[in-house]
């Protein structure tokens, strides 16, 4: 027997609202966590408001993910799920200065900076005191990342604020 | 209380499902403040492309769950051929690797490409020196190269 998956009305728990169940999951009856669509939450969640790929980005430059469609801002930065060649961690040592062994170590190369409406590639490099660079990394820049240019990125922006000040009510 | 459901024709947007956040006036309330609707990517104003969806590896069907998560281990430059459901094109696989206690122990990297993926399987090749990965499959919702 088919299962019902689609509530627009008072359901037992959680009053009026629109619901919507996994398969094979009774939308009267069912779990929270059996709900795809519950319209108690005051969050977008899962909600794709931009995505792309696979896409290369040049050293030094960025994507603006609200260029297609008539994307507004959303006024927060959203959560940004990207993946592109060579994520993963780089360790690399050498000496200089008299013989004084230096070493590096990256948890992750693909770091990206994201705001509101731009995604951009970005290296660290802590002996500057600028700590971050709108860049990714080449060969002139290999001590501080590898050469890891940004090639074959996939990502989508999700409507879920994510960023110091936004994760609360007024955002989601 | 707030209009939250609307199923018809709202002054902003058009026919359509909409539903709006606790508080906000589904019939007048900035498209921000749509927690659903069936506005597209090519509607003005824009609301969403659509629902971000994980492809399971296996499961979901009957009483068994899905399983979203693919726990592999690649050699130096090995390649492994992965396989998950068909949910259809337009896919993209997301991996990491857990820190572990022994990391790189010597100069390297340790990453994962993925290649020929299609609606069903990918190829995942290391970019390094070897080590445990767990990979997930999104859907890209188009196959544009930006949507």
């Amino acid at each position: 027997m088919a299962t019902n998956r689609v509530l627009a009305g008072n359901r037992s728990t959680g009053g009026y609202g629109l619901y919507v169940s996994k398969a094979n999951s009774n939308v009267l009856t069912c779990d929270q966590k059996d709900l795809l669509f519950d319209s108690r939450e005051s969050r977008g969640t899962g909600q794709v408001y931009a995505g792309g790929g696979p896409i290369n980005i040049t050293s030094g430059s960025s994507q603006n993910f609200l260029t297609t469609g008539s994307k507004d801002n959303l006024g927060y930065i959203p959560l940004v799920i990207c993946n592109e060649d060579y994520a993963g961690e780089w360790r690399s040592h050498y000496t200089a200065g008299g013989n004084i062994a230096h070493e590096l170590w990256q948890s992750r190369v693909d770091v990206m900076k994201t705001t509101s409406s731009i995604i951009m590639p970005i290296y660290l490099d802590y002996s500057t005191g600028t700590y971050v660079y709108d860049d990714r990394r080449n060969s002139q820049e290999a001590y501080f990342g590898g050469d890891q240019a940004c090639t074959n990125l996939h990502f989508v922006v999700l409507k879920i604020p994510c960023a110091y000040g936004y994760m609360n009510g007024t955002y989601f | 209380m707030a209009n939250r459901i609307l199923l018809g024709n709202r002054s902003t947007g058009g026919y359509g499902l909409y539903v709006s956040k606790p508080g906000a006036n589904v019939l007048t309330c900035g498209v921000d403040d749509l927690i659903f609707s069936t506005l597209d990517s090519t509607s003005t104003p824009f609301s969403a492309a659509g629902t971000h969806q994980t492809v399971p590896f296996s499961g979901g069907t009957g009483t068994t769950a899905p399983d979203v998560v693919n726990d592999f281990t690649l050699s130096g430059s090995g390649t492994s051929t992965i396989s998950f459901e068909d949910l259809g094109d337009n896919v993209f696989a997301y991996v990491g690797h857990p820190q572990a206690a022994s990391s790189l122990s010597s100069d390297g990297k340790k990453a994962v490409t993925f290649t020929s993926t299609d609606a069903d399987s990918t190829v995942a090749t290391d970019a390094g020196v070897g080590g445990d990965y767990t990979m997930t499959i999104f859907k890209r919702l188009s196959s544009a190269g930006l949507y």
